[in-house]
């Protein structure tokens, strides 16, 4: 008993620190108060679960192992860093911030539920956290118009995906009466030519792609990215990401394999369309957050591409653009706090016209971290890229290898716009004296970079077992 | 040896943690910079000794295991060829360095991207192998791009998007190829094991075709040509002038390291077509260089054209004239950077003074002299090695293709021509030139520099390896 509650620790320790904070919101403690509760609480909720990383109290509906333990840590990871800045935010704005930090701890839940889950029910309640996760964001995140819309539209979407989900969970149960991933993946393969199961799978393709953003399924993303606050949009553009990949996964691991000759087709189909949306809507953007939320839709279609092959060198190559991906926009990120005119965050792309003559540095920064978005070598991007274009010549996918670059060419230039506004515009905009913290997290940021790119083999080559466990489990 | 190699590639990007931690104080930076040069140049004239004149396919090398289960070992290796092109671009950009003569141009964000080009484009000519040499070719885009974006003059912005977007693709497709080379040989490939790697017709012609137009998109052939001419015309700084100005070289080089016997079989039969191409290029470049009035354009013109002859002599079905262009385009970028410096420190002056180019040379007599041996050199009269390797090269395009030959003659004729007329145009004086008067010729300083360079280009006639000891 004792031993199966240790091995739960850090979902009780999540949970702690999410209702403890949930009561600090209606105390009305100070910034710093909420966020050290919130460190605190996320620190040991990531300590414990690496302590018992090959530990479930309940193994045979939640599988703990290197492949969870090395999601879950990437996720951690991403919450502590949108801890870390958004702490500066919230303390220019004057407000305590325990809601945002009590949703970021429900998102760690359910996102640790769905890195362990290997039991359909309980990814659907993984799920469900997450959404929710994300509703108290939103809710939080500010009560302009535009906002109010974007929330309401996500809220009947979310419903919408939600209900439909648990119909296919529901229709899965009375097939099998069993929802474990084993179980419904010799369901999948006895029954692959069903319509009836194939509509089940699209149902549980498409959850995970209203969660990850991806177009048809992008806009409550890309449309509130915009508007939301800093915090939210570093949230979005971080924390779920990694996880929602890990979950997807396992669920085309070890149910879905079945499946894999048709769904590869709505994936090609579905990572097509991502690209080009995500390309497209970047160059149209004046929005500079726009902008990345689009440029955040490409870069998840790529991964999409990679993974609608289930070998384990796709899930190497998937995995490593993953890493180079989330360590860039962690960089925008900062540097978009690390530029502010009077007290406001920026997020016109106009407000940051000339910003490299009065913020050399973090204009220096964002820059590399843009070209590193776009895979230009000599920084960690192109491994990214590379590893992704070798992929697709390797298996002779030579239209998708064009569709890849055309995107990519036209991503390059929305972001072109981006250094053209940052470099040679003149403007007279002052921005404020940037936090020391921000220059120590770019350097950090940058100095990973550096390491990552000079031994690729902490990337390419030490998670190759992990990430191949999960096919070799399966 | 090893150790040397790295370190020539790695002082530059040292030398950029110098100038970005430099104070505000512009000679601080600008003096690291030229040191760091400087101290390039002894280190390449080094490891000139320790190849040796007499060993020219003797090449050296340094191996750096990148990612072992990919198979991606990283290999650096120089030899004659590759160590005098860097030695040539080293003393371009010296030259670049010494025209910014005022203190507004010497920018430290100027001097640090020049630091970091300097450190890409060493390691762009040392890369022995396939990875590297497409990471230091796309590498060296980002300081171009950033300095074509400052520098670019009044239509930058949509000179900036052409530059950025026809180098991107270019960068692009060689990655394919890249990719389809490493798939094949399971591995990274070695530069000079390229031509031996086993491809299908089908796969050859994609791979060779890639890596075509990758490399083409650096040499202004039509119709790549148009972003080097908006670029190249509207900079008037004579640094990031010459730093534009290498980029053909690397396509250049790209092409001599890709096929350095004979063009591969699967793409041979549209051979004709690119030397059309190329020729027509060259013929239409020289008539608009004869055309334009101003001496930067005429210097362009030239420029491109003699980067499209050297094209022409690469793509020979032998690799007996490898360093005979590496001689050529030694002294060619010599004299390109001189003139560049000169033509645009003396417009500046004139246009300070508000009076005209034409005469200026009546009363700029030191100037006079240095100009006059430059605009002979670069037409190829014999006072430099350029005469004796270029006599070469044509002799072998005409032993190829005779209509080829007299073509590239007609072309090579009109821009020396375009040359010689604008000397002629400075030397001229109808009327006296008052406003002329006033302008200061160059300094002793600056005197004794070109001089320098004057020997260094008259020692290349006799022996164009003279300073291997």
């Amino acid at each position: 008993m004792i031993e199966n509650l240790l091995y739960f620790s850090p979902f009780l320790i999540l949970f702690a620190g999410a209702l403890a904070l949930f009561f600090c919101h209606w105390q009305d403690i100070s910034v710093s108060w909420s966020f050290r509760l919130a460190k605190i609480f996320t620190v040991l909720g990531w300590g414990t679960s690496i302590i018992f990383y090959n530990r479930s109290a309940l193994p045979d509906i939640m599988n703990a192992n290197l492949f969870s333990a090395l999601f879950s840590g990437l996720m951690f990871a991403a919450i502590c860093a949108t801890l870390f800045l958004s702490r500066k935010w919230y303390a220019s704005m004057n407000m305590s911030g325990s809601a945002f930090c009590c949703g970021l701890l429900i998102s760690a839940i359910g996102g640790m539920t769905l890195a362990l889950s290997e039991h359909l029910l309980l990814t659907a309640a993984g799920i469900i956290l997450l959404l929710a996760a994300n509703y108290i964001l939103f809710l939080h995140a500010d009560k302009k118009k535009e906002i109010y819309l974007s929330y309401r539209l996500y809220f009947s979407l979310a419903v919408l995906v939600l209900f439909f989900l648990l119909g296919a969970v529901l229709f899965l149960f009375w097939q099998t009466n069993n929802l474990s991933y084993s179980v419904l993946g010799e369901f999948f393969t006895a029954d692959a030519n069903r319509i009836s199961v194939f509509a089940a799978a699209i149902v549980l393709v498409l959850t995970f792609v209203f969660l990850l953003g991806l177009s048809p399924l992008h806009f409550w993303y890309t449309e509130t990215a915009g508007q939301i606050i800093l915090p939210v949009f570093t949230y979005f553009t971080l924390v779920p990401v990694g996880i929602c990949w890990a979950a997807f996964i396992k669920l085309n691991a070890g149910v879905l394999s079945a499946l894999e000759p048709n769904l590869s087709f709505l994936y090609q189909g579905l990572a097509v369309s991502a690209l080009f949306i995500g390309a497209i809507g970047a160059c149209s953007g004046k929005n500079i957050r726009k902008i990345f939320a689009y440029s955040t839709v490409y870069q998840q279609g790529l991964i999409f591409l990679m993974l609608q092959r289930l070998s384990p060198d796709a899930l190497n190559t998937a995995f490593l653009y993953l890493v180079t991906y989330l360590l860039a926009m962690y960089g925008v990120c900062t540097c978009l706090y690390g530029l502010k005119n009077k007290g406001e965050y920026l997020f016109m792309l106009s407000d940051f016209e000339g910003a490299s003559f009065r913020k050399p540095y973090i204009s220096a920064t964002l820059t590399v971290f843009l070209f590193s978005l776009i895979g230009f070598p000599p920084f960690l991007g192109f491994l990214g890229l590379f590893s992704v274009v070798s992929d697709l010549v390797l298996h002779n996918n030579f239209y998708q290898l064009f569709f890849v670059l055309t995107a990519l060419i036209i991503l390059a230039y929305a972001y072109l716009q981006i250094i053209k506004t940052l470099y040679f515009e003149d403007s007279n905009i002052a921005f404020d004296r940037a936090d020391r913290g921000i220059y120590t997290a770019i350097m950090l940021i940058v100095l990973l970079m550096i390491v990552f790119m000079l031994h690729p083999h902490f990337l390419a080559q030490d998670t190759e077992e992990i990430l191949e466990s999960i096919l070799r489990w399966h | 040896m090893t150790e040397l190699i790295l370190i020539m590639m790695l002082l530059p990007l040292i030398g950029c943690f110098f100038v970005w931690s430099a104070p505000e104080n512009k000679t601080n930076a600008y003096n690291v910079t030229c040191f760091t040069l400087l101290t390039n140049i002894v280190i390449i004239l080094r490891l000139f000794s320790l190849l040796g004149a007499d060993t020219q396919n003797q090449s050296f090398g340094l191996e750096y295991r990148w990612l072992e289960n990919l198979g991606l070992d990283l290999y650096f290796s120089i030899d004659t060829f590759s160590l005098l092109l860097i030695l040539a671009v080293h003393c371009a950009l010296i030259i670049g360095l010494v025209g910014l003569n005022q203190n507004t141009q010497k920018n430290k964000m100027l001097l640090l991207l020049l630091l970091y080009f300097t450190s890409n484009i060493t390691a762009f000519f040392t890369a022995g192998d396939l990875l590297s040499f497409y990471a230091f070719f796309a590498g060296m885009l980002l300081p171009l791009f950033m300095l074509t974006g400052a520098y670019g003059g009044t239509r930058k912005i949509q000179t900036l998007y052409r530059f950025f977007l026809y180098n991107f693709t270019g960068i692009l497709f060689l990655l394919t190829a890249v990719a389809v080379l490493y798939k094949i040989y399971q591995g990274n490939v070695r530069l000079e094991e390229i031509t031996f790697v086993d491809m299908s017709t089908h796969i050859g012609m994609l791979v060779w075709s890639a890596v075509c137009l990758a490399f083409i998109s650096r040499i202004p052939v039509w119709p790549f040509h148009s972003w080097i001419a908006s670029v190249s015309t509207n900079i008037k700084n004579p640094l990031v002038y010459i730093m534009i100005n290498l980029m053909p070289l690397t396509g250049l080089y790209g092409f001599i390291r890709f096929w350095p016997l004979s063009v591969p079989e699967s793409i041979s039969p549209y051979l004709p077509w690119i030397e059309v191409f190329t020729v027509m290029t060259m013929l239409f470049l020289a008539l608009i260089g004869m055309i334009r009035r101003e001496f930067l354009y005429k210097l362009f013109s030239y420029s491109t054209v003699y980067y499209l002859f050297f094209l022409l002599a690469v793509i020979l079905p032998t690799d007996t004239l490898r360093l005979n262009i590496a001689y050529s385009l030694f002294i060619f970028l010599i004299v390109i950077s001189s003139l560049v410096v000169l033509d645009l420190q003396f417009e500046e002056k004139c246009r300070q003074q508000t009076c005209s180019y034409r005469g200026i040379l009546a009363y700029t007599p030191r100037f006079s002299i240095i100009i006059s041996f430059f605009v002979l050199t670069a037409v190829g009269l014999p006072v430099s090695s350029l005469f004796w390797n270029n006599f070469v090269l044509i002799s072998e395009i005409f032993n190829e293709n005779f209509a080829i030959g007299l073509w590239v003659m007609i072309a090579l004729t009109l821009v020396a021509l375009g040359l010689l007329h604008e000397l002629y145009v400075m030397r001229e004086l109808k009327q006296h030139n008052e406003k002329a008067e006033d302008i200061e010729d160059i300094s002793l300083g600056q005197q004794i520099f070109w001089t320098l360079v004057v020997v260094i280009l008259g020692l290349s006639f006799f022996n164009p390896l003279w300073f291997i000891f």
